[in-house]
């Protein structure tokens, strides 16, 4: 938390709990793209995680209260978010007809804006880098989505969010050592997807013969 | 095999790399690491995955999510009905020891007018045995309100009930009714001739129901003992009805 320091966190959730929505719109602000780049990768669609970003904060609104700083906000806010993703995910379950049509014409309406979005590393290389890049954040993205809402929640909160293994603990409401072991099953899964992918891999993370030192 | 040199599961490559293993099991897992190529290749592959992953930019924002000023409005608008709603609630639930008492009390309504029906059904099945009647709040009620039959009721129960032998049996409840009604009321029809074609008119309705509910009939006990036993009953049947969705939401809370 660098300029965005602790104490004005602090300041700004109690002002909120009084009731100023100004200040509570700081702490929006602040953590919106956490929040919102968590709920995509949990989702695989812009539109969809955009609903549910809205939710979550009207939701953290409504239970600005119950915060008692326990965790750290990003946390709580974490799980709010996760836990609306779950109450979405088990609507499309209950109706998978429906939400599957909606999801390929999302999916295909949204394609080209997808690869434009997504591509946004590498802009000095050469076109058929950046083409590669896309195209291996979309592999990425669709190998989360193969993995269960439980493996892809911890993947997420881990490798792309950076939270550690207790906050994550506390973000999904589950033991330490759930995570841990949801963990190492969602990278073992993921590794097994791309590796049936390896055309599509960079040279540099395509497996070797032989190992490299870890240290 | 000594334990360093067994391979590593798939939890501990996880946790290898990220540091999550205690000390010495961490260096247990460097030290087979160290001279087992395959570990070190499947661990290899799992840290350019979790590259891969970390390396994913952030999903550009399609739009602001600051809330309206209104949304805290329409917070505090939606409130009272909460409240009001959660004040509802507490009215209506009572504590479960009052379910407990009521259910109990329902059953023994319910059992008083079983009973009620029995000796009605009895009295009417055996019109000849000689059934003594209970003497009940209802009968010293209608008594007190029939004076030609009080003073011998209070002395000798079976003259009571020999009294009231044609309603009994079965003859016409409505004459007794009618009879006691007009001996109160004469004297009123002979002050008053204008009004006594309202009363009769107001009367019938309480002579066709007090017959009906005269403890001193069988008829009377069949209705008084219905009417218990339904509303006993219903009791019973809600109160453990309400006690048990009243499990049903604590188990699914525990849940």
């Amino acid at each position: 938390m660098d300029k965005f320091a602790r104490d004005d966190e602090v300041k700004l959730i109690a002002r909120s709990q009084q009731g100023d929505i100004s200040a509570f719109n700081q702490l929006v602000l602040h953590h919106q793209q956490v929040v919102y780049n968590t709920v995509f990768h949990l989702l695989g669609n812009y539109d969809t995680a955009a609903d549910v970003t809205q939710d979550a904060f009207i939701s953290a609104l409504r239970a600005i209260n119950t915060y008692q700083g326990k965790s750290q906000f990003r946390t709580w806010l974490l799980r709010i978010s996760t836990n609306l993703v779950y109450d979405h995910w088990r609507r499309i379950k209950r109706y998978p007809s429906e939400s599957l049509e909606t999801i390929t014409d999302e999916e295909e309406a949204n394609t080209p804006t997808l690869l434009d979005t997504l591509a946004q590393t590498g802009p000095d290389s050469n076109p058929e880098e950046n083409v590669l890049t896309r195209e291996l954040q979309q592999l990425i993205q669709r190998g989360l989505q193969e993995l269960s809402i439980d493996q892809r929640t911890v993947i997420v909160l881990c490798d792309i969010e950076g939270l550690s293994y207790e906050e994550i603990a506390q973000a999904t409401q589950t033991a330490l050592g759930t995570v841990r072991s949801r963990l190492s099953r969602a990278r073992a899964n993921l590794r097994l997807y791309l590796s049936q992918h390896k055309e599509l891999l960079p040279r540099d993370y395509r497996p070797t013969n032989r190992g490299i030192d870890t240290h | 095999m000594p334990l360093h040199m067994s391979h590593l599961t798939i939890g501990q490559f996880s946790a290898f790399l990220d540091q999550q293993l205690s000390a010495p099991e961490q260096s247990i897992c460097q030290t087979h690491l160290n001279t087992c190529a395959d570990c070190q290749q499947q661990l290899t592959e799992l840290q350019q995955t979790v590259l891969l992953v970390r390396a994913l930019p952030r999903a550009p924002l399609p739009r602001s999510f600051l809330l309206p000023a209104e949304a805290l409005a329409e917070e505090k608008a939606d409130a009272p009905p909460n409240l009001v709603g959660q004040a509802h609630n507490r009215i209506i639930v009572f504590p479960s020891y009052i379910h407990s008492t009521m259910r109990i009390a329902s059953t023994l309504v319910a059992a008083l007018g079983l009973f009620f029906i029995l000796s009605g059904v009895l009295t009417i099945a055996l019109p000849t045995a000689e059934i003594p009647l209970v003497p009940t709040p209802f009968a010293i009620h209608v008594k007190a309100k029939v004076p030609s039959s009080s003073s011998s009721s209070s002395k000798y129960p079976s003259l009571t009930r020999d009294s009231a032998a044609p309603a009994r049996f079965g003859d016409d409840p409505v004459t007794t009714g009618d009879s006691a009604l007009s001996s109160t009321g004469g004297s009123v029809n002979t002050h008053q001739p204008s009004s006594s074609p309202n009363t009769s008119q107001q009367q019938p309705p309480l002579s066709l129901i007090r017959p009906f509910f005269n403890a001193d009939t069988s008829r009377g006990h069949l209705g008084i003992g219905l009417l218990l036993f339904i509303v006993g009953m219903v009791g019973v049947i809600h109160y453990s009805l309400s006690s048990r969705k009243k499990h049903d939401k604590h188990d699914h809370c525990n849940r």
